[in-house]
């Protein structure tokens, strides 16, 4: 690995280029020059692709790190910020950064055996490593990945390999599709971990193997403090809920674990022919159909479906009370605020819903409701509703007021304040955004969602053209073409700025950042 | 990133694997002129000579013209009407345009791929895709996508391509970076007439379609192969962006979608259709831009060969049952049905689960309960001939044994049975069927010799008078049979061009190893 030293080294190196964002290839703006749309844009040249096409962008959760594979000849290799370029290598296979920023791992090789590469230093070269992917603690402190030899095309002689210790040999690993294949807990402390041998499979704890089972199931969920962890296990047809190592059980089946933000577990079960939502490891309701529990995002509430016959009415119970039958209810959930909301089928065609809200019909919709998008307003009070109507109109209604007659319209953003709204458009002239029920022009073949900034003065989006090229636009004011702007859909940054990276024809990379006002 | 491998010299052995390799005895008796009511015409098409021995055997789609390649130390192609084209190192296809008046072939030499058309030389190349130039359907024109590299040809050695170009007509395209959907589709297609042609591109994280020259709009996959409607004036694909799916219909945008799962045209006319799945129960059918009716779900749209009719599986909210849909007609909700299809002739087939075990089932044809059996079904199959108005079905029984059930007669006896044909007329039915004791053929209820092996499935000649097929006996010789009448023994036969003519006669291309092709030619007597 060769190290080019600090983003900053690179940045000084190319210097930083000032410019606005309208008409910018028209009218280019001095540096520090106050646009029209009151934003200033810094672009930073990051890296110089030259010949290399530059294939793949990564941005970190809080893109404040980027890095990407370049192309050339056969070959690629990896560039990441801070770190410079990786060796070239005929195969690459996936690149992860901590939550942070602060650490990336990849996976690559020669086409045969999988090398792993930690912030730029190789660990080892392995027969196989579990979806090609190494793992982060939400900390970024620690990481680690599941790896196997290979002899004659098989897997065998697995290990997991944390923070660079290598495990006991296992016969076999699982790695749930949707999960990392090991889970660290939120302070980054514990790590577990599914694993067999012997014909038996059990969780790895801290190192620690759990109760053995036939097969173990679901992916583990730590409590937010990580002092505990539930996770299924199966044996002789039974099944266990694991919390560390202590068995609670056995049932016939059990789905959907749930854990609150005050460490309470919650997951149905199936037992003798019916089914019971089980809160703190007792059952509280039984019925013939109970199922997806859900916490209130504080925790203190609890929500989940049940149906009293096998095609009978359903019913959506919180906080003890069932409310209101429906043909077909969905499942519960919850707003960011805690409120209460679902959509149950009225009618058993299946294309009339009505829009649940702490028990209460806000809305009846229909159409062919392929589409069908609730959201609301920080707060709570405040929601919109976007659905398809018919293949011809998505429908958008913001607090009872309808807005949309396009043929795709939504999901609908609020602004951090709740007090504006936006969303997307696609009609027969192109794609664009309705902002506070005004429709803009059309901006591209594709649009992404709108963003807002903190102060719910500005909107953001990314449009791409007919040919793929990809500008930003701010407030309706279209910005400079690349061919790719990562993320597609941007974010504004806590205090105002946008951040967003960027890659030109002629496969460099820029960092690109707005902030309001002169710089 | 493409990982291309030629495939090898032992492949292309294989390809001809019909072929039996023991030699004729050079004191066989004279073979005789005729066959059950056929007189046979021999015609030795080539003799490779020269210690060359017969590698690979192409025979056009129309089954008129035939080309063969041969190899001793290097390889030749010989095309018939042409005569022999080139020699090489390797010959890696040859191919014909579906009416056989044109031809081509690819070839290794000197490191390059080098693809011919007509006797020309249009290129020479590093790679080229599929290993296959393809005509358009009418036979005017010809593609192929190139993959290049700077270092020459790597198909034999694996590697990877550094770039892609199409090659429409001799003229090249605009270059590219990987060929989405490589290896799970052709590279390229041509619509019906073959008046178009579209193909897929992709550089770095994103992807398009190439429609008669013109790039579409970018996504971030391809997941269904494109295709045109039948009169050529559409071409439609699926794109992915962001998770959302479009359908392009020529410049138009359809969506987005949760998800399209499937698209298909009508071989008639510019129909165009396609399923929309949603998330959360919800499902409708696209018929030319319009919804069909939306239920809990819907997959599997067909189109009837014969008059265009839109067939498609679907499911209720409420009791999750399952029925076809036809014509905006619901077949009767069941527990759980299969998704419809459609025979050459347009009757529509599907069958119902009808326990909660699986084990049971009912077949129907147009709607009409034809059969109703139980066991694994591990195989099964519904056929029908609108002429004459029979049906037939067969399925894996409980034991293990193939059930065969034409016009509610069942005829059992056979392991194996993959379908039943009938004569164009529908007055005649035969199965190919595998027991203990080998493998033979029933004709109208009636077993046939039992051999070795079935080679070709058994056709009817367009009257319905005659039935022929090919086995192999138990000196491994093959035998064309026609009528139940066996012929003399041929060390091998081309599974392609084997058929009745329209004037009624049989058209068999023979293989005399290790160097002669024949071309075979049955005459009914009056």
């Amino acid at each position: 690995m060769k190290r080019i030293g600090s983003s900053m080294s690179v940045l000084g190196m190319v210097g930083i280029l000032l410019a606005a964002i309208p008409g910018l290839a028209q009218e280019p703006a001095a540096a520090g020059e106050r646009t029209p749309g009151g934003w200033t844009v810094a672009r930073e040249l990051l890296l110089e692709g030259g010949d290399e096409d530059i294939t793949r962008v990564f941005v970190c959760e809080d893109r404040s790190r980027v890095a990407v594979t370049l192309e050339r000849d056969e070959r690629t290799r990896v560039w990441a910020e801070g770190l410079g370029y990786g060796d070239r290598k005929r195969v690459f296979r996936e690149l992860t950064f901590s939550p942070g920023g602060e650490r990336v791992g990849w996976t690559e090789g020669q086409g045969g055996d999988v090398d792993v590469v930690v912030d730029g230093e190789k660990i080892g070269s392995y027969g196989m490593v579990v979806n090609d992917r190494v793992v982060f603690s939400p900390d970024g402190r620690r990481y680690g990945f599941l790896r196997a030899d290979v002899k004659d095309g098989e897997a065998r002689n697995w290990y997991a390999m944390i923070d660079g210790r290598r495990s006991e040999r296992y016969d076999n690993m699982a790695a749930h599709p949707e999960a990392p294949p090991i889970v660290f807990s939120p302070d980054g402390e514990h790590a577990i971990y599914f694993a067999g041998r012997g014909g038996r499979n059990f969780a790895v704890l801290d190192g620690e193997r759990g109760p053995e089972f036939d097969g173990t199931a679901g992916f583990p969920l730590f409590t937010p403090d990580g002092t505990e962890v539930l996770y299924l296990g199966v044996r002789d047809d039974q099944w266990y809920a694991v919390v560390n190592s202590e068995l609670h059980g056995p049932f016939d089946f059990i789905r959907d674990p749930a854990v609150s933000a005050t460490g309470e577990f919650a997951y149905a079960v199936e037992r003798d022919g019916r089914e019971s939502i089980v809160r703190d490891h007792e059952a509280v309701d039984t019925h013939v159909v109970a199922r997806a529990p859900v916490f209130s995002p504080d925790g203190s509430r609890l929500a989940y479906a049940v149906q009293d016959s096998s095609h009978g009415d359903s019913y959506i119970v919180c906080d003890g009370v069932a409310r209101p039958a429906a043909i077909n209810s969905r499942v519960p959930a919850f707003t960011a605020d805690g409120v209460l909301y679902w959509d149950a089928c009225v009618d058993s065609t299946g294309l009339n819903l009505a829009v649940m809200i702490e028990g209460r019909e806000a809305l009846r919709i229909g159409g062919l409701l392929d589409f069908v998008h609730v959201t609301f307003a920080p707060g709570g009070e405040r929601f919109a509703c976007a659905w398809r109507a018919d293949i011809d109109t998505m429908r958008v209604v913001v607090d009872g007021v309808e807005y949309s007659d396009q043929p795709f319209a939504g999901p609908v953003v609020f602004s951090p304040d709740g007090g504006r709204f936006a969303f997307r458009t696609v009609g027969d002239d192109g794609a664009g955004l309705n902002v506070d029920g005004e429709y803009g022009p059309p901006l591209g073949v594709f649009v992404s969602d709108p963003v807002f900034s903190p102060d719910g003065r500005s909107v953001a989006c990314v449009a791409a053209g007919s040919r793929g090229d990809e500008a930003l636009v701010v407030d309706g004011i279209k910005g400079e073409s690349y061919e790719r702007i990562r993320p597609r859909e941007p974010v504004f940054e806590a205090d105002g700025a946008l951040i967003c990276y960027a890659v030109d024809h002629r496969n460099d990379l820029y960092r690109i950042t707005l902030r309001r006002g002169n710089p | 990133m493409t990982l291309l491998r030629l495939r090898s010299p032992a492949f292309l052995v294989a390809g001809f694997a019909l072929l039996a390799l023991a030699p004729a005895f050079a004191d066989d008796p004279p073979p005789p002129a005729s066959l059950d009511r056929f007189d046979i015409r021999r015609d030795q098409l080539y003799d490779c000579g020269l210690g060359y021995g017969l590698v690979k055997v192409i025979v056009s789609p129309d089954g008129g013209r035939a080309a063969l390649v041969a190899e001793s130390r290097k390889q030749y192609v010989w095309i018939e009407g042409v005569g022999k084209v080139g020699t090489y190192q390797h010959v890696i296809d040859v191919a014909f345009s579906p009416d056989g008046r044109r031809y081509a072939w690819l070839a290794y030499d000197d490191g390059n791929v080098l693809a011919f058309v007509d006797g020309r030389r249009i290129g020479k190349y590093a790679y080229v895709m599929d290993e296959e130039i393809r005509f358009s359907p009418d036979g005017k024109r010809y593609g192929y996508i190139v993959a290049e590299n700077d270092k020459g040809f790597f198909g034999d050695r694996g590697g990877v391509a550094t770039g892609f170009y199409a090659v429409i007509d001799g003229v090249a395209g605009e270059p590219f970076g990987f060929l989405p959907r490589d290896g799970q589709s052709a590279a390229l297609t041509f619509s019906p007439d073959g008046a178009r042609v579209v193909h897929f591109a992709g550089r770095g994280d994103r992807c398009w379609a190439v429609i008669d020259g013109e790039p579409g709009p970018c996504f971030d996959e391809l997941p269904l192969d494109p295709v045109f409607t039948a009169d050529g004036s559409l071409c439609a694909y699926v794109g992915v962006r962001d998770g959302e799916h479009y359908v392009m219909v020529e410049d138009r945008m359809y969506g987005p979608y949760p998800e399209v799962p499937d698209l298909v045209a009508s071989p008639m006319g510019r129909d165009l259709a396609f399923s929309v799945r949603g998330p959360n129960s919800t499902g409708y059918m696209m018929l030319n831009g319009r919804p069909q009716g939306a239920y809990a779900a819907v997959r599997g749209p067909r189109f009837d060969p014969a008059e265009g009719r839109l067939a498609y599986w679907a499911s209720d909210l409420v009791t999750e049952k399952s029925f076809v849909v036809c014509d905006s007609l619901r077949s009767e909700p069941a527990y759980s049905t299969s998704s419809p299809w459609f025979g050459d002739d347009g009757s529509l087939f599907y069958d119902v689960i009808t326990d909660v075990s699986g084990t049971r089932r009912t077949f129907h044809v147009d709607g009409r309960e034809i059969a109703r059996g139980a066991g694994s079904f591990e195989h099964r199959f519904i056929d029908a001939s609108r002429a004459g108005g029979r049906t037939a079905c067969g399925w894996t029984g409980e034991d293990d044994r193939m059930h065969v059930v034409v016009d509610g007669v069942e005829y059992d006896g056979q392991s194996f049975c993959p379908a039943v044909w009938f004569s164009p007329d529908g007055g005649r039915f035969a199965f190919f069927s595998v027991s203990p004791e080998g493998q033979s053929v029933v004709v109208d209820g009636e077993r046939q010799a039992v051999f070795e092996r079935i080679g070709k499935i058994p056709i009817f000649s367009p009257d319905g008078r005659d039935v022929a097929y090919v086995a192999r006996d138990d000196r491994k010789k093959w035998r064309i049979v026609v009528n139940g009448a066996v012929g003399e023994p041929l060390d091998g036969y081309l599974n392609s061009g084997f058929g009745f003519r329209p004037d009624g006669s049989l058209a068999c291309y023979v293989v005399d190893l290790p160097d002669k092709l024949l071309r075979f030619t049955l005459r009914p007597r009056p």
